[in-house]
């Protein structure tokens, strides 16, 4: 009986380590295993084993490539430059990863020392800052193919230590999309400022059509964007009253800003705060309304929700044409992670080279239908040129996250929410300066 | 008396067709959204389709991925349950049956513990020490669903088995049978109910499960669950609700077919409880 | 006969039994607990290479944190929620299908469906019904409040993800009351109906005494359930606990304090004290109900 226990306790530790045997890597080249949070993300460069062939052009290496956005048409786009690489770099296999919450993935995978070879990642914002500066992303000023990206993009991203870690691939903004149908039946201009905004909105209501609709749920970006655009340094304000250098309380600029924000929403549906991006992009492209303030995110979505709506996009109006600020960013940006083999590197580098081609960057942004940042590309939807011609005049600001940490900037949303449904001005002013103030502290 | 007991079946008549609508309804609208594009179901959201177009079912499984999704999510399901099965009852009978002993009694609260974390507290210091052990993959998401199914699984069998007469067990050790074999052939009959119980709530669990496939199993798509492969297809700024709809059905028929077939044993696995009890 | 085997060898089978569950969740769970816990008490924001003990700072910081004060309300009042919609409705629905003559077994699959599908399954689905169904249903009945979806209103968004989390969650208590139902001797409810006592008397004297340790189970289940709560809350919300942070349960103020806001020991910090909060009121439910019952 004895034994029949040591047997079956025997075959039952045998099964379980056949499964963690099955584990095997996934191929790439892993570094030594961290025994603590302690252990520096360098030293483990240091020491990581490269992939067993020789470090040559010739021998074959598989690189994953984690991208962070989700959405269909730029995993296409991706996809299909990868095809084309392959064919120039046959040695090379490029492996595209991409999950959900890729944030929260690839936090998790820092801090467990399993760094992608290459990512995509917002260089502008602040969290990308803590990751260069902790020396998980390789440096790569002075490569030649930086220069393929517009500089205004690149000098974005440039980090506080004065090095290049990624290459701006796409741009995005905020915009205002329009029914081109609706304004043109009505002989309705494009309104280039705030006061001439108001007017059409006026104008669409009087004639029985929803002027705007709005995304409440979603709230963030539209109070970015209209933040930006009606107060000119907000951004910068509102860091200071982190230092205490500032306060925005009673601030007159702001007061405008959220008067402004009530009184497009007056022109809205009225069930805003039920609907969400998706659900806005929907009733836009269904006709519902004549405009629309969201991202360059959006165009895709809308077309996919109904192709045969004629729509442009303009710039959000301030007061005058020279005094509107766009919220316009650098989208995704391609990096190396610095814990990758010196082989790993050397692929992402020839990647991020194929990727800065224009041949390449065109037929990018042709199938993702994003605005490309490498010179010489041309958007190819014709009808967004009022607004891709307002960003070229350089007015443009980043979005918060490059200035205020994610946190404080997440929960701005929630106090705007509020705000948007008691409409207290003033109460809002106070409730923004505690909200930066305590989602600050450390 | 008999008035009171019509006001009771109409009662219960009452509160049971309200539950059939409130369940029924949203099954109707996502059957009946698959079966619509997005751009249809976005213009009349309640309305039956217009045809019967599999074109998202087609669309779905003619990709080969979404068999080794299917496949991943099937075998680390049944591959979790078995081992969770040979585990749990095993530790809760030797607690159950040796309550007044410290060493039991303690290991029972030890593993209560887990009924008071909440999973995010442990979710970053687990992965780094999987990541560390080389074990972000099934193999080790199946470990994890073990050790993470023992709080709840414990819990339930040591009350289960702590209320089961003794006197059976007593009686096949009088006839010379050893701890496995009381065990074996008596102990695994009587708690029948409560296994088939843990079961259905384990695989569901384990084949709906999100976060845990999304941190363990993140590094390659060869190694996606279902449950994954569907949050695809809500990105940030859109939601592919029809394609998400067909998948949520898609993945629920599998459950479906084991429900109904196995229906008999669970119900006579419930009720056989009852008869000996 | 076959002789008696020696108590000590059933002791080591016995012991041998507890093995692996131990081990399991000593290597595995334990482990990141404790690593867990021991985070709380440092400055680590989940990336930086390295970091420093702060001791009690972040809980000092939490303390005087608003926001951490409204999620733990939000928290507890979900959980209060949750925990007597579900107690109530799968007693009762247990109750209804207990007493089922015809049909038994096709309405108890129907009623088990929502337990089949995941919880983000379920959010998204109920998220598009809120948002184009309500509307329709308070127009008919002439509600102002349903206007919109439930989920817009900060006044209604934590009920509304309630009542989708209750949605599924009623099915598996449900199962469970059943069996115990099942296991009331059936000669009980004869003799008391012989004696004349309706349903309802039965019910108050025979069933709930029977079923009041399953209802103990169910609690402690349910309890745990909603205070930890984080896909249905997260994936109604979007992630934000909006509106006006009125679903921002305690479990995704720690998911974004750990993953989006580079902030993870606080949110361990966060995670400590609700720990503390479930152990506490699990312990006091099972003291006080561990008095009660039909052995």
């Amino acid at each position: 009986m004895k034994k029949r226990v040591m047997l079956s306790a025997l075959s039952l530790l045998l099964a379980l380590s056949a499964l963690t045997a099955c584990s095997g890597g996934t191929g790439t080249a892993s570094s030594a295993p961290a025994s603590s949070a302690a252990s520096s993300a360098a030293s483990s460069a240091a020491d990581s084993s490269g992939a067993a062939a020789p470090a040559d052009s010739g021998a074959p290496i598989t690189v994953e490539f984690f991208q962070q956005q989700g959405e269909q048409a730029i995993q296409d786009g991706y996809r299909a430059i990868i095809e084309k690489f392959q064919k120039e770099y046959p040695n090379i296999t490029i492996e595209m990863n991409t999950v959900p919450e890729s944030a929260t993935v690839l936090t998790n995978r820092i801090a467990s020392n399993d760094i992608p070879a290459i990512f995509t990642d917002w260089p502008t914002q602040q969290q990308f800052k803590l990751k260069s500066a902790a020396g998980y992303v390789e440096p790569i000023t002075g490569e030649a193919f930086l220069s393929q990206s517009s500089e205004d993009a690149v000098e974005m991203t440039r980090q506080p230590d004065g090095e290049l870690y990624a290459l701006p691939y796409a741009r995005n903004y905020m915009t205002v999309y329009y029914n081109i149908d609706i304004f043109e039946a009505n002989g309705i201009e494009i309104p280039t400022t705030y006061d001439e905004l108001i007017q059409v909105c006026k104008d669409l209501q009087a004639k029985d059509i929803l002027p705007m609709y709005f995304a409440f749920k979603d709230v963030g970006h539209v109070f970015q964007a209209t933040n930006i655009c009606f107060v000119p340094g907000g951004v910068e304000q509102m860091a200071k009253v982190i230092t205490g250098e500032a306060t925005i309380v009673d601030d007159p600029a702001f007061v405008k800003f959220a008067e402004r924000m009530l009184e497009m929403a007056t022109y809205g549906n009225e069930d805003a705060f039920s609907v969400n991006n998706s659900l806005a992009q929907e009733s836009f492209a269904n006709g519902k309304c004549a405009m629309l303030l969201a991202g360059s995110y959006a165009r895709g979505n809308i077309v996919l929700a109904n192709p045969n709506l004629n729509f442009g996009a303009f710039a959000l109006p301030g007061d005058t044409v020279e005094s509107t600020t766009s919220l316009a960013g650098v989208n995704a940006a391609q990096c190396i992670a610095a814990t990758a083999t010196p082989e790993e590197k050397d692929a992402g580098l020839k990647f991020l080279e194929f990727l800065s081609r224009t041949e390449n960057a065109q037929e990018w942004s042709d199938i993702s239908g994003e605005p490309s940042c490498i010179k010489g590309t041309t958007f190819s939807d014709e009808r967004m040129s009022p607004m891709l011609k307002f960003l070229e005049r350089g007015q443009n600001h980043d979005w918060m996250a490059s200035t205020l940490p994610n946190n404080v900037v997440n929960d701005l949303y929630q106090v705007t929410q509020g705000f948007l449904m008691d409409q207290d001005i003033s109460k809002y002013l106070k409730d923004m300066e505690e909200s930066i103030k305590v989602n600050s502290a450390s | 008396m008999k008035r009171e007991n019509l006001v009771w079946h109409i009662l219960r008549d009452i509160l049971l067709a309200c539950g059939f609508i409130l369940i029924l309804a949203p099954m109707y609208l996502v059957i009946v959204n698959s079966f619509k594009s997005l751009e249809e179901a976005g213009r009349d959201f309640f309305a039956l389709p217009s045809s019967l177009n599999f074109n998202n079912y087609t669309e779905l499984v003619s990709k080969n991925s979404y068999w080794s999704y299917a496949w991943n999510s099937t075998y680390i399901s049944v591959i979790s349950m078995s081992l969770v099965a040979m585990v749990v009852p095993a530790v809760s009978y030797a607690i159950a049956r040796n309550y007044h002993k410290t060493y039991y009694k303690a290991v029972y609260f030890y593993i209560l513990i887990g009924l008071f974390v909440p999973g995010q507290v442990i979710m970053l210091p687990i992965t780094k020490h999987m990541t560390a052990l080389k074990m972000l993959n099934p193999a080790g998401l199946i470990l994890l669903y073990i050790t993470l199914s023992l709080t709840r699984g414990v819990f339930l069998f040591v009350n289960y088995i702590r209320a089961l007469p003794i006197e059976i067990e007593e009686a096949a050790r009088i006839d010379g049978c050893n701890t496995i074999q009381v065990y074996t052939k008596v102990v695994l009959f009587l708690i029948g109910p409560m296994l088939a119980t843990l079961v259905i709530m384990d695989v569901l669990w384990f084949w709906n499960d999100f976060m845990l496939p999304l941190l363990m199993l993140s590094k390659s798509p060869d190694y996606w669950t279902l449950p994954l492969f569907q949050y695809n297809f809500k990105t940030q700024y859109s939601f592919n609700y029809t394609m998400a709809f067909t998948a949520y059905l898609l993945s629920m028929l599998p459950i479906i077919v084991i429900y109904c077939a196995g229906q008999k044993y669970i119900i006579q696995g419930l009720t056989a409880g009852a008869v000996k009890g | 006969m076959k002789k008696r085997r020696p108590q000590s060898l059933d002791n080591y089978t016995f012991l041998f039994f507890t093995l692996p569950a131990v081990i399991l969740y000593t290597y595995f769970y334990i482990y990141s607990l404790i690593t867990g816990i021991g985070y709380s008490f440092t400055n680590w924001n989940g990336i930086d290479p390295t970091y420093e003990f702060n001791g009690l700072r972040n809980y000092a910081l939490l303390m005087q944190n608003p926001r951490f004060w409204n999620s733990l309300r939000v928290t507890l009042v979900y959980g209060v929620m949750l925990l007597f919609s579900v107690i109530i409705m799968s007693l009762l629905l247990a109750l209804c299908l207990d007493s089922l003559k015809r049909f038994k077994t096709f309405t108890k699959s129907i009623f088990f469906f929502p337990a089949m599908i995941s919880a983000v399954a379920i959010s998204l689905i109920w998220d598009q019904l809120f948002y184009r169904a309500v509307p329709v249903i308070g127009e008919t009945l002439g509600i102002a409040a349903l206007s919109q979806s439930p989920l817009a209103n900060p006044k209604l968004a934590l009920v509304g993800v309630v009542f989708v989390n209750a949605w599924q969650a009623v099915a598996m208590p449900t199962l469970i009351f059943l069996a115990g139902l099942q296991s009331i001797p059936a000669e009980m409810h004869e003799s008391a109906m012989i004696d004349g006592a309706s349903p309802f008397e039965r019910f108050r004297h025979i069933t709930f005494p029977y079923l009041l340790p399953t209802v103990t189970v169910n609690m402690v289940l349910t309890i745990k359930q909603g205070i930890t709560t984080f896909d249905f809350p997260f994936a109604l919300s979007a992630g934000t606990g909006g509106p006006a942070r009125s679903t921002e349960v305690i479990g995704i103020m720690i998911y974004n304090d750990a993953f989006q806001s580079m902030k993870f020991s606080m949110a361990n910090a966060e995670a400590v004290i609700l720990f503390i909060i479930i152990a506490f009121f699990s312990f006091i439910q099972i003291k006080v109900s561990s008095k009660g019952g039909v052995n």
